[in-house]
């Protein structure tokens, strides 16, 4: 309850500052318009269906390549994560690429695939592919000692160790990981859309209209990019609570 | 009939010498403990018949129809419950490791859990349980398969004591019904008497055995055999041969 109160108070103030800021004029319409004209927006959007496109095609790109990159990414951490020499092997290129703003070699791919979608899954996929792979290796780098000892003790294969206790173990690091890379896939669409600027998306919507300084559009885009991050994330952690119920205890 | 029969064993860990030319025999379905101070190789030396670890030289033969069967219940036991599985399912997981079917699986369980009348929820995960049950579901796990060799190493370890003596009567019932042969460490003297039949005394360097007690005290023992003559007259031999190794150093 005191949560839930607090949560809202956040939101209300976010509110109550905007509109003192606009109503007030203390920042000019162009650059903050009210909010009451953007929400006013949103609802036309959303009413008259011409938000669609770009939205589906931005859930298209985000939810694709995230799970694209995600698949692949587990895969190539569970092998990492099970040999020590892999790990050594992949340390630095992965840290390396991982600490590059990935959006930054948006350019290159281009060059290499053109201009059209390809380049933007591309790009999304090797984001996530980074951080999916680090946190799988270290969850199966950092199972539990004992519980691999005493399954030893029973004769257990190989294999039986690594799907009865590693993969288990190394779950509440592969679901955060899922976690970080939802939003980093979600940062990653909207940036390549608005950087290549070509077929439709949010990003690709957000450029267009910032150029004829519809910013009222642009902060309901705004708006609906940041609605989808945060619920997405909401959804995804309620369903990392309800499977990995152990985490922590 | 001898079950155990370790011949000269040495095992170091770089320069670290931890057992020197070891020898002990332990008979079939015997109950035996270990005693000594800290770091004098009784768990190296657990390990080694366990096969978790391999001694440098000297033989480990064990009379036994093959394969082997070894439970292990650790120091930390708790923290080697899987708690990703229900507490059904954490004391049946030696036996679905051999391929029985879930349904035979929780047979043997109920069958076992009420043959030693031990009351577990079983429809929950281990980390809803108090830490004396999850000791008993250790317990319950290492013995459900009927293993040759129980290995139990400091396993009451952090019990409060009212649910170690419990604890310890059960063991013993355990071991008269099913009689696995059992190698036994802890640091209480009072407990080492009260459950073995017989008593290793380990020296402080390289697991020089000092002695070994023979205890003759009738089963079905419980705490009000600690003040029987017997029972302090062993209490006083283990004393005073760790006494005696300290002055004649």
């Amino acid at each position: 309850m005191k949560k839930n109160l607090f949560i809202l108070s956040g939101i209300v103030s976010i509110l109550l500052i905007w509109a003192i800021l606009s109503f007030f004029s203390l920042v000019s319409p162009v650059f903050l318009p009210s909010p009451f004209a953007v929400f006013k927006k949103l609802f036309i959007l959303f009413l008259s269906g011409n938000i669609f496109p770009s939205l589906f095609a931005t859930l298209y790109r985000w939810l694709i390549g995230f799970l694209l990159g995600s698949i692949i990414g587990i895969l190539l951490g569970l092998v990492i994560g099970s040999s020590e020499n892999l790990y050594y092997f992949f340390e630095v290129p992965i840290d390396f690429f991982r600490s590059l703003p990935s959006i930054s070699l948006l350019p290159l791919l281009v060059l290499f695939f053109g201009i059209g979608d390809l380049p933007k899954f591309v790009i999304i996929v090797f984001s996530s592919v980074l951080f999916m792979a680090v946190n799988t290796s270290y969850g199966v780098r950092y199972a539990n000692e004992d519980k691999i000892r005493y399954i030893k003790t029973l004769n257990a294969t190989k294999f039986q160790i690594f799907k009865k206790v590693i993969l288990p173990e190394a779950m509440p690091s592969i679901f955060a990981g899922l976690r970080i890379t939802l939003s980093i896939a979600l940062i990653v669409t909207v940036g390549s859309e608005m950087i290549l600027g070509t077929g439709q998306g949010l990003g690709k919507l957000m450029s267009d209209v910032i150029v004829t300084y519809k910013t009222t559009d642009f902060y309901s885009v705004i708006i609906i990019t940041g609605a989808l991050g945060y619920f997405s994330n909401k959804l995804f952690r309620r369903f990392e609570d309800k499977i990995i119920h152990w985490k922590g205890k | 009939m001898k079950h155990i029969i370790i011949e000269e064993i040495s095992k170091s860990y770089g320069n670290n010498e931890v057992l020197k030319n070891l020898n002990l025999e332990i008979d079939k379905g015997s109950f035996v403990t270990f005693l000594g101070p800290n770091a004098c190789g009784k768990t190296t030396l657990l390990n080694i018949v366990s096969g978790l670890i391999k001694h440098d030289s000297g033989s480990v033969a064990i009379n036994n129809k093959k394969p082997i069967k070894v439970g292990y219940v650790y120091q930390n036991s708790h923290k080697t419950l899987f708690p990703w599985k229900k507490v059904i399912d954490n004391i049946a997981f030696p036996l679905e490791l051999e391929g029985l079917s879930k349904l035979k699986r929780y047979k043997k369980v109920r069958e076992f859990l009420e043959k030693f009348e031990i009351v577990l929820p079983l429809d929950i995960y281990p980390y809803q349980l108090s830490g004396g049950q999850q000791r008993m579901v250790a317990i319950a796990r290492s013995l459900i398969n009927k293993p040759d060799i129980l290995i139990m190493d400091e396993p009451f370890d952090g019990l409060d004591y009212k649910t170690r003596i419990n604890t310890q009567n059960k063991i013993l019932e355990m071991w008269l019904k099913l009689r696995p042969t059992i190698l036994f460490v802890s640091h209480s003297i009072d407990e080492i008497i009260l459950l073995s039949q017989k008593i290793v005394l380990f020296g402080k360097e390289k697991g020089n055995i000092l002695k070994i007690i023979e205890n003759n005290l009738p089963y079905l023992r419980n705490y009000q055999l600690m003040a029987d003559k017997s029972f302090i007259e062993i209490n006083k031999n283990i004393l005073e041969t760790f006494i005696r190794k300290e002055e004649t150093k």
